[in-house]
């Protein structure tokens, strides 16, 4: 083999190792160029075509199978996952047993962030929202709330005294708004009407007679009845106020109850009812009828 | 997301081009592995398809983590390495998986090469084949497995310089078949 030979075979190599790298043999040898043209082609084919070409097809058979298996085993666990849902959602919609103590277990992620007692005369009230002693324990689901419990520096609970404890002044003042403010908060309540809120807290809905003060109020809880009464002997005048369904109650309280001038005067009083913000307003007294009629249109 | 990805997402569901692409890009590596370790160029392409059906198979299952798709393949063709050693009742070479990682051709394949026809491509094979065991041997290591001049001799019991005679006559053969049937002018 002459040198010249053996020069194009290392040539040759060289070109295919440069192949092999990626990159483009450079021969100035022109039979080297071809050689190294036809290794490139070579290169280009590939894995032998019969193999590739079953690689492919039994391949992609088989996976497109598989994807096949997996899509419906993800359709049938959706699909269950759905009916256990719905079977959820229909046992929570139906008719359910009364509640049970376990049932007011809090729901996870919810906070307890106080017990609110009820004040006195709510509890105590006509409309018999709280006839227990107990405090209300409202849970929060409201998330800023929440928040704003966890964050603040003391629990409501700890900050305030006992409801024992606390001082008894103002009880329909402070402790009403307070609570008012606190439901209305968590419990995102509808406007209340006045006859509800007369109901709930007859003290709440006294209306006034401008230009005077009552010698007397009295505010009956149990049937949610509010007296004032103007003046004493010959000039008393009573209003009587209540809810409007508990009219005979309410007449029932009237003609049994009253103050002692009341009473004497009564064979002799006029009556006048109307209807001032739902509540029924009565307006007894030794005046005309026009008169009295005046008295409750001006009533606040 | 990355061409490789594309290309792993639609092989997975069943995509037979994209199955296509990820094999021609990976042959050559993992048939270059199964070579230098089997110094067989017939185990050598038997392990290298199985390492692919292996890797499809489980394709639905593989998730990229740091590992490349390239590495997954490795892995997969060291363990067939092994059992193809084991089954032979000899121990297996050691190997390494960063064998594997040794510079290769570019895996992208090259705009000429999507533009080689099946038919092209069948016809090259079966001029491959007509080569002498030796020449053929001599092709399927230097230029398939993308071995090196060293590595083939070595594997072919043979030279350096002998190599090279069989590569320069495997081509010139090739070349001359390739102008009979039109393939090259």
């Amino acid at each position: 083999m002459g040198h010249k030979e053996n020069e194009k075979l290392t040539e040759l190599s060289a070109a295919l190792d440069a192949l092999n790298r990626g990159g483009r043999p450079d021969s100035s040898d022109e039979e080297t160029k071809e050689l190294a043209e036809v290794a490139l082609l070579l290169k280009r084919t590939g894995p032998p075509p019969a193999v590739m070409a079953g690689l492919v097809a039994k391949l992609g058979d088989e996976l497109a199978a598989k994807r096949k298996r997996r899509r419906l085993w993800l359709t049938s666990g959706a699909a269950g996952t759905a009916a256990a849902a719905m079977l959820v959602f229909a046992f929570n919609l139906g008719p359910s047993a009364p509640p049970q103590p376990q049932l007011a277990i809090p729901p996870a992620g919810s906070v307890v962030i106080e017990s609110i007692p009820a004040p006195q005369q709510a509890t105590d009230s006509a409309a018999g929202i709280a006839k227990t002693d107990k405090p209300k324990d409202v849970a929060v689901t409201d998330k800023r709330l929440a928040q704003t419990a966890q964050t603040a520096p003391a629990p409501a609970r700890e900050a305030t005294p006992p409801a024992q404890d606390r001082p008894v002044a103002a009880p329909a003042d402070g402790g009403r708004s307070e609570q008012r403010l606190m439901m209305a908060k968590v419990q995102e309540k509808a406007p209340e009407k006045a006859a509800d809120k007369l109901a709930q807290d007859p003290a709440a809905g006294v209306l006034a007679w401008p230009g005077r003060q009552p010698d007397e109020v009295t505010v009956d809880k149990e049937t949610a009845i509010v007296r004032q009464v103007y003046g004493r002997g010959d000039t008393a005048i009573v209003i009587i106020q209540r809810v409007a369904p508990d009219a005979a109650k309410a007449a029932a309280y009237a003609t049994a109850d009253g103050s002692a001038e009341v009473r004497a005067a009564k064979g002799k009083l006029n009556t006048v009812t109307v209807t001032i913000k739902d509540t029924v307003v009565t307006v007894e007294g030794n005046l005309p009828e026009d008169e009295l009629q005046k008295i409750a249109r001006s009533l606040e | 997301m990355s061409d490789e990805k594309v290309l792993i997402t639609q092989a997975q569901q069943g995509d037979k081009a994209a199955l296509e692409a990820l094999i021609s890009r990976y042959w050559q590596p993992v048939y270059r592995l199964a070579c230098l370790k089997t110094a067989n160029s017939e185990d050598a392409q038997e392990i290298t398809q199985e390492t692919f059906l292996k890797a499809f198979r489980a394709l639905p299952g593989y998730r990229e983590t740091n590992a490349s798709f390239k590495t997954y393949l490795g892995r997969i063709a060291l363990n067939l390495i092994t059992d193809h050693w084991r089954k032979k009742g000899r121990s297996p070479q050691v190997v390494a998986l960063a064998d594997f990682q040794e510079p290769l051709t570019d895996p992208a394949p090259l705009p000429e090469e999507s533009a080689l026809s099946e038919e092209r491509r069948e016809s090259i094979a079966r001029m491959v084949a007509m080569l002498p065991a030796e020449q053929r041997q001599a092709v399927e290591l230097r230029i398939f497995a993308a071995l090196s001049l060293q590595e083939t001799a070595k594997l072919m019991g043979k030279t350096e310089a002998a190599v090279k005679m069989l590569q320069q006559r495997a081509l010139k053969n090739l070349r001359r078949l390739f102008q009979e049937h039109g393939i090259i002018g």
